[in-house]
């Protein structure tokens, strides 16, 4: 309680502060709404913004309400910044403070979400190592019993590899009527052998996911011998078999497995290309190649498991930052060994409510991507009519030019890597849910833009659009959280 | 996991017209890694079809052929040494000592010959000596000329497995109309 207690008392010092430094953001919006760059502070590491102001001394242990509506939320860049000298230290202070309230909030024998939620809105701090954790929790991967953690994780793991082991068809292997026996080596890929294909980590943790049991290296070369005697030697002296690889019947392992290799070749291209300034994921190093494989891997049992929608091109942007967060997590262990199922599951979770905008067959429809743009282009109406009648209808720019990518990839691809993550931070935590987060989101970057486009034609505003220009992302972030849910917009303008 | 099909003695058009239907329904492009075809394709065009099969063609000549192609052929497929020859320069015809003396000046671990129009997946020592027979069961002289009378050779061809150490051959036969497909397993090492 006395920390509860010291760390309320400090919210007050530093509420004084945030005052200050309202006044301090009020001035630099009003520069960048004049369209001259602010303080180039390169990608936002360290500048998790938003002390909580507390009104009236609430006493909850995450120590504050956060100011959802009042829009300008206190820097809390390390960097030197355009107000007073104060910001400097206010904002180590505050990362400080916000950091420990994030601690805090994962202490406890239940972890309040909804608190966790209101945090994490205004960015995770960089140090300290919780944003996997975080992310973990906000996308319902982590029970909120932080007890629970590791039996919950261990059977999601198992999970997931039990699902790689049926999924994966090998045609090489006998079907063993004992489920976990007969691990085979595994070649993914086309028949031409894509220089040898992947060695499962489910294949031996399929056993128990919590033995450090390394990679299935060496189930593979022991496992891949199927009956190795040579039968009669004379004449046709063969066994009849019902598959064979020629096979063209659905029940075939053969048919199956060339079907897959087509899927698996599509990952594969994606997923090559993911990231290609990252060395994590880029580059002939051993590690990049075991980090494409994995995400390969839990690409292709998404696909395998969702049959309707298969492998959309696009995806791999949406596991690469979930993979990145866990695979690096260093708070525990398991984590980064299991990063692939964590990744597997919280992607699963994330993309759940982004599905239609992924099936092609929907694109007209009431869910779909084309809706959705409809949708923001209305939102964009409400705030900036004369924008988006310049934009629009004088220049005759579709929206799908630019916010197609902006929507189907959540960002992922307009921002820094750190940005982004900066941006999911808010996105995954937001109360009025992610997609209405991300349409004020969009809308606040088109609006952030305005003077360039305004005074642009086409060319110039889809290349600003299609390549926005660089921003600190606190100020959309900002932006998007003063404005009200898309869904009271689009309800007031029907 | 390279699959490499094997062919010929097909005699188009002279002595069959076309590959019989259900085999063609098989061999549709995608699945195959390589093709060899041991020779007596005769016809050009049907060459040019067996190209659109896979990605890579290896043709030998064989006595009836039509096209200029080179007596033997020594591959290194997956680690494999094959060796392709038509057969008809083996004498006496089909005799397995010649061949596995074929085999040794080849230095192949896989031989691959045709000519007799009769499938055989033959080991010899570590060597492999294989025949796909005839892929339309085109007639055949020296089945003809033996008593007792033959019957007319059950249309076959041969698909290899080729991973690591083993090869797995999947022979494919015609039998009353029905393809009927048989494995066998051999281990180089063995």
């Amino acid at each position: 309680m006395e920390y509860a207690k010291g760390l309320l008392s400090r919210a007050k010092e530093l509420a004084v502060q945030t005052a200050q430094e309202i006044q301090a953001r009020a001035a630099n919006a009003s520069l960048v709404a004049a369209g001259m760059p602010v303080d180039a502070a390169p990608g936002s590491r360290g500048a998790s913004p938003g002390v909580d102001s507390p009104s009236g001394g609430s006493r909850d242990v995450s120590g504050g309400r956060s100011i959802s509506g009042a829009g300008a939320s206190s820097s809390g860049r390390l960097g030197p910044g355009p107000g007073a000298s104060t910001s400097m230290t206010g904002g180590i202070q505050s990362e400080d403070v916000r950091l420990a309230r994030f601690q805090a909030e994962l202490r406890g024998s239940t972890i309040n979400l909804h608190a966790l939620k209101r945090l994490a809105f205004h960015g995770i701090p960089d140090k300290g190592n919780l944003r996997a954790t975080v992310w973990k929790l906000l996308l319902g991967y982590l029970p909120l019993a932080p007890e629970d953690w590791a039996r919950h994780c261990a059977a999601r793991r198992t999970q997931y590899h039990v699902f790689c082991d049926e999924l994966i068809v090998d045609p090489k292997r006998q079907p063993d009527p004992i489920s976990f026996g007969g691990l085979g080596a595994l070649r993914v890929g086309d028949g031409g052998g894509s220089g040898g294909g992947p060695e499962p980590a489910g294949a031996a943790a399929a056993e128990s996911p919590l033995e450090a049991s390394s990679s299935g290296a060496g189930a593979g070369a022991g496992g891949s011998s199927l009956g190795p005697l040579a039968l009669a030697t004379e004449g046709s002296g063969g066994v009849p078999v019902d598959d064979h690889p020629l096979s063209l019947a659905q029940t075939s392992r053969w048919c199956t497995y060339f079907k897959d290799s087509e899927v698996m070749v599509q990952v594969e291209r994606d997923v090559m290309r993911t990231h290609p300034d990252m060395h994590f994921f880029t580059g002939d190093s051993p590690e990049a190649e075991a980090h494409r494989e994995d995400m390969k891997r839990a690409l292709f049992m998404y696909a395998k498991l969702n049959p309707g929608l298969r492998y959309i091109q696009g995806m791999n942007e949406l596991i690469a930052p979930l993979y990145y967060l866990f695979k690096t997590d260093t708070q525990d262990p398991l984590s980064s060994q299991y990063a692939e199922a964590d990744a597997f599951w919280c992607f699963m979770e994330l993309i759940s409510d982004f599905r239609d905008h992924f099936c092609a067959q929907l694109d007209n429809a009431q869910s779909g991507i084309k809706a959705t743009i409809r949708r923001l282009m209305l939102v964009l109406q409400h705030y900036d009519k004369e924008l988006w009648h310049h934009m629009e209808v004088v220049h005759k720019v579709d929206p799908q030019f630019y916010a197609f990518r902006w929507m189907t990839l959540l960002l992922s691809q307009e921002f820094a890597f750190p940005d982004t993550l900066r941006i999911w931070d808010t996105i995954l935590s937001d109360p009025h849910g992610r997609m209405d987060c991300l349409m004020r989101i969009c809308t606040a970057m088109i609006l952030h833009v305005r003077p360039i486009l305004m005074r642009g034609d086409f060319s110039v505003i889809l290349k600003t659009l299609q390549r926005y220009p660089p921003v600190d992302v606190n100020v959309l972030l900002t932006k998007a959280a003063a404005m009200p849910p898309c869904t009271e917009i689009l309800a007031a303008s029907v | 996991m390279v699959l490499v099909l094997c062919i010929g003695d097909l005699h188009i058009p002279h002595r069959a017209p076309d590959l019989p239907a259900k085999f063609k329904e098989l061999l549709k492009p995608g699945k195959i890694h390589s093709t060899i075809c041991v020779g007596n394709v005769c016809s050009k065009v049907f060459l040019d079809y067996l190209r659109t099969i896979s990605g890579e063609l290896h043709v030998v000549a064989g006595d009836f052929d039509e096209f200029a192609a080179p007596e033997q052929l020594v591959l290194d497929i997956a680690g494999f040494r094959v060796g392709v020859c038509h057969g008809h320069q083996i004498v006496p015809w089909g005799d397995a000592e010649a061949t596995s003396l074929l085999q040794r000046q080849m230095g192949a671990d896989i031989l691959v010959t045709g000519n007799t129009h009769k499938f055989e997946a033959r080991k010899a020592g570590s060597c492999l000596a294989l025949n796909p027979g005839s892929a339309t069961g085109a007639f055949s002289v020296a089945a003809a000329g033996s008593s007792p009378p033959q019957p007319p050779p059950t249309p076959s061809f041969v698909l290899m497995d080729l991973d690591g150490q083993k090869v797995t051959v999947y022979v494919y036969q015609l039998v009353d109309g029905e393809v009927r497909v048989e494995k066998i397993d051999y281990n180089k090492a063995a």
